[in-house]
């Protein structure tokens, strides 16, 4: 059974990293001639791809319950952080969306140059007053183009067995520019764990929260709102 | 000693301790001085770690939410001291489990040296029982043992030889003196 799932993820890898290097390099020859919107639909093949490939390699399939959720305007999305499945799904899902990432993703060959066309928000994590300053400076000038804004509170994955703090600027960039905010949850990381090359099947879970009006909050209280309503979802 | 990260046991440490567990953020009380120190050294760039023993999990006295509005709790109160905590990693097993991760076994500490890329070794362990001074010793931490919780009582059963590898002092307060030099 082992060997069987030692293949399979295998197979993904393969397909998963060839597909990244020709499509990043393709992205970044033709996507310098596209606008920003025209980038999104391009570059999310390859996300599409990916999603296709997991199942039919790995086995592993989604189940979305509160798509209908989903505000028709530009939002703060915040989720729990698993596994890079997230990273890549979500983008689908909520499209267009801006994610919150380190920088030092974009100084990555082909992967990082190319998803640096995308213009997501890059933060300095090492400074952690200035990054905040970013997210909110850089989320604001996203959410009034019409584009969301994707933020993993807990900043950088989270096995099991651990707490990572969650931090407040997703709150408080949408209690400042007043837009609605979407709590997001799943479980990712039981089928595509972080730093792990054995993947099992299954569906992953994914649950899209009520969007809550931000309007009159405080920073500290929406956000242990969301905290509670993400670990109480799955 | 330069290295940055700080690990440092919760109950008896940074909260009160209890016999009968802590069970809810309302039972959660910190000890005085332990948040400003938590900060301070946050503040002065070190990497802030908890690793604490968790069986109540084990023996179902809370769940995993509960245990996680806890840690929200106490973070919350690090922050608004002006400080942050990086990670608090927890055990949820119980003494007869045969799990890796419990004190004195040192799962959680490697999971913190593969999660930050840090050195253990010359990192400064803050604890109040033996299971944590013997943790950190396996790991080349440098142990230092509070008079808070278990701690007057660990100090007292101490025997001579791990005595010497000790560093004793009263509370997390006075701790982060030592770790700030």
């Amino acid at each position: 059974m082992l060997i069987i799932f030692a293949l399979r993820s295998l197979l993904f890898y393969l397909g998963f990293y060839s597909s990244l290097l020709i499509y990043a390099c393709l992205c970044l020859i033709i996507g310098p001639f596209l606008t920003l919107p025209q980038r999104y639909p391009f570059f999310l093949c390859w996300n599409h791809f990916v999603v296709f490939w997991l199942k039919f390699s790995c086995g592993i399939r989604v189940k979305i319950n509160g798509r209908e959720n989903i505000p028709n305007e530009a939002i703060v999305i915040v989720s729990n952080h698993q596994s890079p499945w997230e990273t890549i799904y979500l983008y689908i899902v909520f499209n267009p969306v801006s994610a919150i990432l380190k920088r030092e993703l974009l100084s990555i060959p082909f992967f990082g140059w190319a998803l640096s066309l995308l213009k997501p928000i890059a933060i300095d994590r090492k400074r952690k007053f200035r990054a905040r300053n970013q997210l909110l400076q850089q989320g604001k000038e996203k959410l009034s183009s019409g584009i969301s804004v994707l933020i993993f509170p807990e900043g950088t994955r989270v096995s099991p067995g651990v707490h990572k703090p969650y931090q407040t600027g997703g709150s408080a960039l949408a209690i400042e520019e007043g837009v609605k905010i979407l709590p997001v949850a799943h479980d990712a990381g039981h089928y595509w764990p972080s730093g792990k090359f054995l993947k099992k099947p299954g569906t992953i879970r994914l649950v899209i929260g009520q969007a809550l009006d931000s309007q009159g909050r405080e920073v500290r209280e929406l956000n242990q709102e969301i905290e509670q309503w993400i670990r109480q979802a799955l | 000693m330069s290295n940055s990260l700080v690990i440092l046991d919760r109950d008896g440490v940074i909260n009160y301790d209890s016999d009968s567990y802590i069970k809810s953020p309302d039972e959660w009380q910190a000890i005085p001085g332990s948040i400003e120190a938590i900060a301070r050294l946050s503040r002065a760039g070190k990497i802030i770690c908890v690793a604490t023993n968790q069986s109540g999990l084990a023996r179902g006295l809370f769940d995993e939410i509960t245990l996680a509005n806890i840690h929200a709790y106490m973070s919350h109160l690090v922050e608004e001291a002006g400080g942050q905590i990086d990670a608090i990693f927890f055990c949820p097993h119980g003494p007869d489990d045969g799990c890796h991760c419990r004190k004195p076994e040192t799962g959680m500490l490697e999971q913190i040296k593969s999660e930050f890329g840090l050195e253990l070794k010359g990192s400064y362990f803050v604890g109040d029982s033996e299971k944590d001074i013997d943790a950190a010793l396996t790991c080349d931490c440098q142990p230092i043992l509070v008079r808070t919780g278990n701690g007057r009582l660990t100090e007292q059963n101490l025997d001579s030889d791990k005595k010497q590898k000790v560093l004793i002092t009263d509370t997390l307060n006075s701790a982060a003196e030592i770790i700030l030099g």
